[in-house]
């Protein structure tokens, strides 16, 4: 037998090493329902206060709480799970969860920075403008913060967007570097290896430590893409643009 | 007031117990490799257990110290000398203004890491509530980066030169009883329990894991362990959602060898997962070094979370033992 999941309503916990649990809400594909579900939980869990909780991650279908073992008793997993099964069973309220935000980011299509807009054209049997007007048509939402501090995860895009990802990650990628791939759209905050394929840049900045919130986007933000101009995007970049509200 | 760096060693950054509370932003924890040395040396001179410590690798620094500082080492049990004078590992020592640490590893317990902690700390600014370096995100610690030549690390609070006396013979007088199970030991066998995708494993692999052994890669570093043994095998192709992961989680890529991720780790991961590192033995897997062979053996969650409570209450006990170095250590200081 493997971890023993505590068998539960539409949620399960299994740990995650002895320091973590992981709240488990489907095992399926990305859904945005599942997504809002895991958002909830981990708002509702942070506003208890718990004892001992470190980090609070939530991720597509499942949220991991980290946790210190000593303040949970003498059988700190299943002490934790039971506070966190009480906790979910409850109602959540609307006013502990963040207000719904729309954010703008504007990127530079150009295939100076959009290296793999041709390829995908071409693979997804599209002109380029089509697959730009694609992706700005739409709006999307942050389903969590990853790989790099500040980096998004956001979907779905529409169906005719759906690619895998490369089969050779690229050892660098300028930071900016929008990216798509399996439904799903990507910014890199920094400069670094990935496997995603990228169709613009955006000029503003995604995580500064300095500053409060530390991020631009939060998981469940609505995000809508504005294409810009090489001309703008160097007039924002050497502004070292940052966005507005950020 | 500063500690001069005559030359930087392999790789020397500042770490403490980690970044908290921002992984759901993508930032990762970090924090000291081997916990429970960080804890040892901050307790040793006398500072709250989690206090910045510089946490040295494989190569030591040489570093001149300025002013008369209190220090302790702990982790790798290594030859240390102030000039000539032999500094002991685990317990507190009076460095003298003007003397130089030199650090030779010991041949016979080679270990990879070292934590030199000193009375008051090193003075650093606080990044997102941390001083832990993060050398990917150029975060925290000094100036984002490990040790260079020339550099001057401050350090917090100055000893009167008039104390030099007591606080030697203080010292000296002072006996320190370490407890057998706090992680300090060499050991080449790794506890885990299964991981979240374990039964996704052929049995094959299941017993390949358990009884055969896995060298560490050189390309092994603070962010992962890349092992190299068995190849691990799903039974099927696993296509999974990026999810939570932590300190001590073994991931299987495609290629099937085994990586385990360590203290600088990224927040999330999307290969499975075949196991977890207890808690009670990351100290251990922290000290041992590129090419060298570890084993992994199985407990059950139950039994690896009462092995850290009862680190935990060891750790306890030794902090009250040793609360009279900070007693003594605060009248000598200004």
């Amino acid at each position: 037998m493997s971890p023993t999941p505590v068998p539960q309503k539409s949620w399960q916990f299994t740990p995650e090493g002895d320091a973590c649990i992981i709240i488990r809400f489907r095992q399926e594909d990305l859904d945005l329902q599942v997504s809002q579900l895991c958002l909830q939980a981990a708002q509702s869990i942070a506003n208890a206060n718990l004892p001992g909780i470190s980090d609070i991650v939530p991720a597509f279908n499942c949220v991991g709480i980290h946790y210190r073992a000593a303040c949970w008793g003498k059988t700190p997993f299943h002490n934790l799970c039971q506070a966190l099964d009480s906790l979910l069973a409850q109602p959540s309220s609307p006013s502990g969860t963040a207000p719904d935000r729309t954010i703008e980011i504007p990127v530079c299509y150009d295939p100076e920075y959009g290296m793999d807009l041709e390829s995908l054209a071409s693979t997804l049997k599209c002109d380029i403008e089509q697959l730009i007007a694609l992706h700005t048509s739409q709006t999307v939402r942050v389903f969590m913060l990853g790989f790099a501090p500040g980096m998004p995860y956001m979907g779905l895009l529409d169906t005719k967007m759906n690619v895998p990802r490369l089969t050779t990650p690229r050892p660098v990628i300028a930071a900016g570097s929008v990216a798509i791939a399996n439904r799903q759209t990507v910014i890199y905050p920094r400069a670094s290896p990935g496997g995603w394929h990228i169709i613009g840049r955006t000029p503003i900045t995604l995580f500064n430590p300095e500053r409060t919130p530390h991020t631009l986007l939060s998981p469940g933000d609505t995000v809508r893409f504005k294409a810009i101009s090489k001309k703008t995007f160097t007039e924002l970049k050497s502004k070292r643009h940052e966005h507005p509200g950020y | 007031m500063s500690i001069q760096v005559i030359s930087p060693g392999l790789l020397s950054t500042f770490q403490d117990e980690g970044r908290h509370r921002f992984q759901s932003l993508g930032v990762p924890v970090g924090g000291a490799m081997n916990p429970s040395s960080l804890r040892l040396a901050n307790l040793l001179v006398g500072n709250p257990p989690s206090a910045a410590v510089l946490e040295i690798t494989l190569t030591a620094p040489n570093l001149l110290f300025e002013e008369d500082a209190c220090i302790a080492l702990s982790g790798a049990p290594v030859h240390a000398f102030a000039n000539d004078t032999p500094i002991p590992v685990n317990r507190p020592f009076l460095i003298h203004a003007g003397q130089t640490l030199h650090i030779r590893q010991n041949a016979s317990v080679p270990m990879a890491r070292l934590y030199l902690a000193t009375h008051g700390g090193f003075r650093l600014p606080a990044m997102m509530d941390s001083c832990s370096t993060d050398l990917k995100n150029r975060l925290g610690g000094y100036q984002g980066r490990a040790l260079q030549k020339y550099d001057h690390i401050p350090i917090s609070k100055p000893l009167a030169p008039r104390h030099r006396q007591t606080l030697q013979d203080f010292f000296s007088q002072l006996e320190i009883y370490l407890p057998a199970n706090l992680g300090l030991q060499k050991k080449n066998s790794i506890r885990v329990i299964k991981g979240h995708h374990w039964n996704h494993f052929t049995r094959q692999t299941h017993e390949r894991f358990l009884d055969t052994p896995f060298r560490i890669t050189p390309q092994s570093e603070r962010m992962g362990y890349r092992l190299q043994g068995a190849t691990l095998l799903l039974c099927q192709p696993l296509q999974i959602l990026s999810e939570p992961t932590t300190f001590g989680t073994i991931q299987v890529p495609p290629d099937g060898n085994p990586i385990i991720l360590m203290a600088d780790r990224q927040t999330t991961g999307g290969y499975p997962k075949i196991a977890n590192v207890i808690s009670a033995d990351l100290p251990v897997l922290a000290q041992l070094l590129p090419n060298e062979h570890l084993s992994f053996s199985l407990v059950t969650l139950e039994q690896a979370q009462a092995l850290m409570l009862d680190r935990e209450e060891k750790f306890m006990v030794l902090q009250n033992r040793l609360a009279m170095i900070a007693q003594r250590l605060s009248e000598c200081y200004l």
